[in-house]
């Protein structure tokens, strides 16, 4: 039997069909809204998401320029305006003494900096970088005497220092651990001690058996190599040593 | 004709003259005093780092450069391509900065990344004995990998991101959503720094244990008054 769809226009189809009787469209529009159930999502987490999405996307951090504004504020408004103008002076002569005493600190004429890690070493005057080269500090490596009482850590120490002594052709006075590394005993006889032309040219110490001194190996130059002092090449080391005299500060870090 | 291009050039430069020195009065001198006070504070931090036994850094707003100092002496200067503040925002909301962060001392700075050395041989507490004329260790930059950017977390809160590449800096893709994550849970500022690679290299295998921060320049007032 033929019948038309309740409520549509006379005439109405539904795809794909001809005819359509009033139980078929009952059939067909349950199994159409269970369709549409299964294929629909949740609300609840879609509006979840929903809104982390917007906090998260409300989050972050805006850069800017940095600057520094002038002090604002209570502080400088309750300044009345008749005192100001001391305010001012006062100021201005408070940081003419601060200036001077940060800048008493910096060394009149040429001092020497050492980067102990990135063994690099450099003369400067004031703020002037007068000379950037490679230089060889402590490798930081372990020895302990056999007998096992006695222990060196080779490491060149941080801080400040100042050249002691200006050498010319050095000699150096081999230490125990100087013996005990190549597997020999500590001689009793100090004279067997002396080694000539390992240091080079020129030696600046300062201080507790440290020095900066040219090197044997230069091809190991930039690489922490030393058993605590700074070796530097030897045309660098003309240089650094002809600048230097005894009190030149030198910064190690 | 010559005489009368003369005065008109002398007419000019007397108008831009005077022109320019009323530009300078025009500073109020309240707005002179907030700059002298906000220097004077920078200057008694850095005298007071200067005093200490302790290796710091000085951002340099004038320079444009990082500087890394021992009691009041430059030891290392690295030139920033940019310095940049950078503020959580959440909610849209960007958090405001306090008067005093720009005159504060920012202590204990820890890096992060921490450097960690390839070549245990190398360590100190490492049990190498013996003379070997054939060992050739590491370079620095073999030693002690660098990353392109890393942070200096200080005590305080202020994290300074130091970037080695100025592509490097931007915000986006994952960095931008670890940025987001970050500016959701933490209330820190942060600062921008890149660094020539080089340097930022150097900066991030030498820099001394508990380093500590200050702020130096840029109160614009207190530039005008220096012109005079």
């Amino acid at each position: 039997m033929r019948s038309e769809i309740p409520g549509a226009p006379a005439g109405a189809r539904l795809p794909g069909t001809t005819t359509l009787d009033a139980a078929g469209f009952e059939e067909w529009l349950r199994t159409h809204r269970q369709s549409r159930r299964r294929l629909s999502l949740p609300k609840w987490p879609l509006l979840a998401l929903l809104v982390i999405a917007v906090v998260i996307s409300s989050a972050g951090y805006e850069y800017e320029p940095l600057t520094v504004p002038p002090v604002r504020g209570a502080e400088v408004d309750v300044v009345p305006e008749d005192q100001l103008a001391g305010k001012i002076r006062a100021l201005e002569s408070e940081q003419k003494s601060l200036t001077r005493a940060i800048g008493s600190n910096i060394p009149r004429g040429q001092y020497i900096v050492v980067d102990r890690v990135n063994n690099r070493i450099y003369l400067r005057d004031q703020e002037k970088v007068e000379l950037a080269a490679l230089c060889s500090s402590g490798s930081g490596r372990f020895l302990k005497a056999e007998s096992g009482e006695r222990t060196w850590t080779f490491e060149t120490p941080p801080g400040r220092f100042k050249v002691l002594r200006k050498m010319e052709n050095p000699v150096w006075k081999k230490p125990d651990w100087a013996f005990l590394e190549e597997g020999k005993e500590v001689p009793r006889n100090p004279q067997e001690r002396f080694e000539y032309g390992v240091l080079g040219e020129y030696a600046l110490y300062f201080g507790d058996g440290y020095m900066i001194h040219a090197t044997l190996y230069e091809r190991l130059l930039g690489r922490s190599v030393s058993h605590g002092c700074i070796r530097v090449g030897r045309d660098d080391l003309r240089k650094v040593y002809r600048a230097a005299s005894v009190g030149t500060p030198i910064f190690i870090f | 004709m010559n005489k009368r291009m003369v005065i008109l050039a002398i007419a000019l430069t007397a108008l831009w003259s005077a022109g320019r020195a009323a530009e300078k009065e025009e500073v109020p001198p309240r707005a002179r005093f907030g700059a002298l006070l906000r220097e004077d504070r920078q200057l008694r931090n850095l005298a007071a780092l200067a005093d200490s036994a302790d290796f710091y850094l000085v951002l340099d707003l004038d320079r444009q450069e990082l500087g890394l100092f021992y009691r009041g002496v430059p030891v290392r200067e690295y030139p920033a391509h940019s310095i940049e503040l950078g503020r959580p925002r959440r909610f849209f909301l960007r958090a405001s900065v306090s008067p005093d962060w720009y005159d504060q001392v920012w202590t204990d700075g820890r890096l992060d990344p921490k450097p960690h050395r390839t070549d245990d041989k190398l360590g100190a507490t490492a049990d190498s004995t013996g003379f070997d004329p054939e060992w050739v260790p590491m370079l620095p930059e073999e030693l002690i990998l660098s990353p392109q950017k890393y942070e200096i977390e200080f005590a305080e809160g202020l994290v300074m991101e130091v970037v080695a590449d100025s592509t490097q800096a931007g915000s986006g893709g994952r960095q931008g959503w670890i940025d987001r994550a970050r500016a959701l849970f933490s209330s820190r500022m942060r600062l921008r720094v890149v660094l020539d690679p080089d340097d930022a290299g150097e900066l991030y295998r030498s820099l001394p244990p508990e380093a500590e921060l200050a702020l130096r320049g840029d109160a614009p007032a207190a530039a005008v008054v220096a012109t005079r």
